[in-house]
């Protein structure tokens, strides 16, 4: 009789509980996707992602214990919900012990039916999962629905240990409970009204600073070495529980006793409606408001750290770059050898030179020292002044599709200067300043460029900018580097740069990779004899380490999420039965069924809002330090991600966020009207 | 309920119930609530609907309160059938016309008292100044001045019927309708609230229709009518009467609504 009782109540319940269930297959699928790229021979095969299965080991172990929480929590929201109808199985003679067990064989109903959805949503997550890493990490990815049994394995122990993590707290529960207290648990319930206001008012305003100076802590950082940090977030931590305990004295203290405003335009019901309801639930608003706070924060990390990847791979303009540090190299026997393994549609070779000065050089480190930027080069080759020939820069120009603009001259012919935007004015305040010149000819104030020209990351054309010279100026410099650049028919794999380096017997160039010697100054990338190979796919390689830890960041932000807003959703479900009894009374009395439903609206709306925007507030702050601190460390030269990047970033991911939470949002308001 | 009629005949009733019916359930199982059901309120009286479990008091209070519709037969307000009242002006005409007391208070636990009772107020939308002199002007005559600021769960249940009929008087509605507002009280909050009820009827004049089955609450009327199987049984006026001789009378009626003597 308790087994058909048992399967009676987990049908019934899957009905009344969606958001259970979709919290449970949420979860199911992620833990799956996720899984499967342990298991994924296409992410095993890619040599630089050794680390991505560890990340994504942690990152589930903190994903199961947190879901473990959620999941008891809202098993355990259901089984208050339940309590008459526990009391009277009691009444009828069921005792604890059965009733504890009857629990735990609809606890792993439910589970399962939420199980298998979850696994098939999980098999579509992973390949759209796949999808989009693979590519990032350059390898192709292939449309298929194998079902990976390792995955499905370790999902199911996962997903066990949640469901366990919560059977035993709510069949201690059961096992404990009392007759009395079940049948009377909807008699306790208003307990909360009754504390004092008076100095929790003032505590707000408290903690309102504390929040002030934590966001200054951590945007202005006045002291240094990581304690702005530490103290900021300590700050912001403690403004965020401190903000939801007592913001309801605040506003009971004060717009709710002022009768001019509390009166008009239907504000009563939903000023009181949402000051009991925070009242009663303000460490868990703090507590979903940290949550909420983490997954936007990570979001916003996970999207700059795909900003920056994206920028470092495309700021190299050439799929594949061939180098010979210090003469010029004849490179048709490598272009030959390479046109037989990949496609290519054009390949130049030329050269960068140098002379020793070091105007231009100076003149790019302050101004990047000034904008905050280290500007400050740690290879030799950057030291000085760089230069281009303008036959070069010409052909350059026209395979990368740019217009040249011919600038007006006197018969003699004029140097350049092709910079980084955030360069530009800091070289023409330099040419007002006076007229310059190279070895005799004009540099021209008007004829700067700007566009994207492989400058911003070390061994392109010139670091941060190029002097582009008339070609006979070049006869007293000496060759820095020659390079052959080729543009490839379509993106390159992992594997066809593997072949390339390994056929033609070229070193990869790891810009990270430097060696220096006891007589020279600085150090080189240019770390072994022979010739390089580098390249905006072989880079993409080499900090596949980023798009790797983005994934994780992704993931944490996903589980984090669904578990806050389900615990957001379910708290709002509790107020169901409140709720209709007030639209009743507010109908009976002569409200407008219109209006009704539009303070529903508004009560529902500003309670699911409510752990928003200080989450949104304090994340921002964090992931445009983080941002801030990732540019500045990635890159060389200011506002390399461009003005409107690092603003963009909260944004971006708050847009990011409130898709799922719209979906939770939706489903708890069919839950309530329901 | 002819003598009852004919005593009216200078002014038109507040309240005409004509012919009514109202059945439940589906076609195979019909119930009928009110059966071809007629009488009259008028201003300014104090009328109780008594009868026991079944006999259709609260379908009469629900039909009456447009919380409800009936199967046939109208009912006039002021001249104005309630029953043909279109949906999207009913909210208008409960807001303007009627004020309600239930047996179980009905307050919104998230108010205080004065913010229940200002209620029906700010759905009217007047200006909050004035919704605050009425406020305080009522819960000083209702006794409820020092209860003002406190919680519903923070009151005794005689505080909150009391808080729940200012809320239904507060607006001047036309016609008070009360559903067994002593039913959840002890008997001595219940005098209370139905003395602090009468007073209010002899001195604003409200138009108050009760349904109760109490004898004791019902004896504060001035005017009953016993309801069994959705019709009418009986009909008693207090006239001159005492109190306490207006209660035996309805005793007695309520003997033979019972089956105990013959009618």
């Amino acid at each position: 009789m308790l087994k058909q009782l048992s399967l009676r109540n987990a049908s019934r319940q899957a009905k009344e509980y969606a958001l259970y269930f979709i919290t449970l297959t949420c979860t199911v699928s992620f833990l799956y996707a996720f899984n499967t790229l342990l298991f994924s021979d296409s992410v095993k095969s890619l040599p630089e992602m050794q680390v991505l299965p560890y990340m994504i080991i942690a990152a589930s172990t903190l994903i199961v214990f947190i879901t473990g929480r959620i999941i008891s929590y809202m098993a355990g929201y259901m089984l208050k919900r339940r309590s008459r109808e526990f009391g009277i199985y009691m009444l009828c003679g069921i005792s604890n012990r059965d009733i504890a067990k009857l629990l735990s064989r609809e606890t792993v109903l439910m589970g399962l039916s939420a199980f298998l959805p979850g696994l098939a949503l999980g098999m579509l997550l992973s390949q759209l999962l796949e999808a989009v890493v693979l590519p990032m990490l350059g390898s192709r990815y292939r449309l298929r629905f194998p079902l990976s049994l390792p995955a499905v394995n370790l999902t199911l122990a996962y997903f066990f240990l949640m469901l366990l993590c919560s059977l035993v707290k709510n069949r201690r529960w059961v096992r404990r409970v009392s007759l009395h207290s079940l049948l009377l648990s909807d008699r306790k319930s208003e307990t909360v009204l009754l504390s004092g206001n008076g100095p929790r008012a003032a505590l707000f305003f408290l903690f309102l600073g504390m929040g002030g100076a934590g966001f200054w802590f951590l945007l202005s950082l006045p002291i240094g070495a990581g304690f702005d940090f530490l103290v900021g977030t300590v700050l912001l931590v403690l403004f965020l529980f401190g903000f939801f305990q007592t913001v309801p004295a605040f506003l009971t203290t004060v717009p709710a006793n002022r009768d001019a405003w509390k009166y008009r335009k239907h504000r009563l019901t939903v000023l009181r409606g949402f000051t009991v309801r925070i009242r009663s639930a303000g460490t868990a608003l703090g507590m979903l408001s940290a949550l909420f706070c983490l997954a936007l924060t990570f979001y916003g990390i996970g999207i700059s750290i795909c900003g920056v990847t994206d920028k470092m791979v495309s700021s190299n303009l050439w799929d594949i770059q061939l180098l010979h540090p210090g003469e010029w190299q004849d490179f048709s026997g490598y272009e030959e050898a390479i046109a037989r393994m990949v496609p290519l549609e054009a390949s130049y070779s030329y050269a960068i030179y140098t002379d020793g000065e070091t105007e231009f050089t100076d003149l790019r480190q302050r101004t990047s020292q000034e904008m905050g930027f280290s500007g400050n080069p740690m290879y030799r080759e950057f030291f000085h002044d760089t230069y281009m020939k303008q036959s070069d820069y010409r052909r350059l120009r026209e395979l990368l599709g740019l217009d040249m603009r011919e600038v007006p001259s006197s018969g003699t012919p004029l140097c350049y200067v092709h910079c980084l935007p955030s360069l530009a004015d800091s070289f023409r305040d330099s040419f007002r300043q006076g007229e310059k010149s190279y070895a005799g000819y004009p540099i021209s104030g008007e004829a700067l460029f700007t566009e994207d020209f492989s400058q911003s990351d070390i061994y392109g054309n010139g670091l941060g900018y190029i002097l582009v010279v008339p070609d006979e100026a070049v006869a007293s410099c000496r060759v820095l580097y020659s390079q052959c650049v080729m543009m490839t028919a379509r993106p390159l794999a992992h594997e066809e740069l593997e072949e390339i380096a390994e056929v033609c017997g070229l070193n990869k160039l790891r810009r990270n990779t430097v060696q220096s010697t006891s007589g020279d100054p600085g150090a080189t990338a240019f770390v072994a004899e022979g010739d390089f190979l580098s390249g905006k796919w072989l880079d993409r390689d080499f900090s596949s380490y980023l798009p790797a830890l983005s994934i994780c960041l992704f993931y944490l932000a996903l589980v984090l999420e669904i578990t806050g807003a389900a615990i957001l959703a379910t708290q709002l479900l509790s107020d169901r039965e409140r709720n209709r009894r007030q639209d009743r009374l507010l109908s009976q009395l002569g409200m407008e069924a219109g209006q009704i439903r539009r303070l529903s609206h508004w009560q529902t709306g500003l309670f699911f809002l409510l752990p928003l925007p200080l989450a949104f507030g304090v994340s921002s702050a964090y992931v445009l330090l983080c941002g801030a601190r990732l540019e500045r460390s990635l890159f060389y030269f200011p506002a390399a991600m461009g003005p409107m990047w690092l603003p963009g970033l909260p944004v971006q991911s708050l847009v990011l966020f409130g898709v799922l939470y719209g979906i939770y949002y939706a489903a708890a308001r069919i839950g309530a009207n329901r | 309920m002819d003598r009852h009629n004919s005593r009216n005949f200078q002014k038109p009733p507040l309240l005409q119930v004509q012919s009514i019916d109202k059945y439940y359930g589906s076609p195979q199982s019909v119930t009928k609530a009110l059966d071809q059901l007629s009488f009259h309120v008028q201003a300014g009286e104090y009328m109780a609907v008594m009868g026991a479990s079944g006999s259709g008091k609260t379908t009469l209070l629900n039909c009456i309160s447009t919380i409800d519709t009936v199967s046939s037969g109208h009912i006039l307000l002021e001249g104005r059938d309630i029953t043909a009242i279109p949906p999207r002006d009913i909210a208008a005409f409960r807001r303007d016309t009627l004020g309600f007391v239930f047996q179980e208070f009905n307050l919104l636990d998230t108010l205080t008292l004065e913010e229940n009772i200002a209620l029906p107020l700010t759905i009217r939308e007047l200006p909050p100044a004035q919704i605050q002199a009425k406020v305080r002007a009522m819960a000083d005559r209702l006794g409820l001045s020092q209860a003002l600021g406190k919680f519903p769960c923070q009151v005794s249940g005689g505080q909150k019927q009391r808080c729940a009929f200012a809320r239904a008087v507060i607006g001047e509605p036309k016609l008070i309708l009360a559903d067994e507002p002593t039913g959840a009280l002890d008997s001595a909050s219940a005098r209370v609230l139905l003395e602090i009820m009468h007073r209010f009827h002899r001195e604003s004049h409200a138009t108050i229709l009760m349904v109760t089955h109490d004898a004791f609450s019902a004896s504060f009327a001035e005017r009953i009518l016993f309801l069994k199987d959705g019709r009418i049984f009986n009909e008693i006026l207090k006239g001159e009467k005492s109190r306490e001789s207006f209660y035996q009378e309805i005793l007695d009626v309520l003997c033979v609504l019972g089956g105990e003597r013959p009618c």
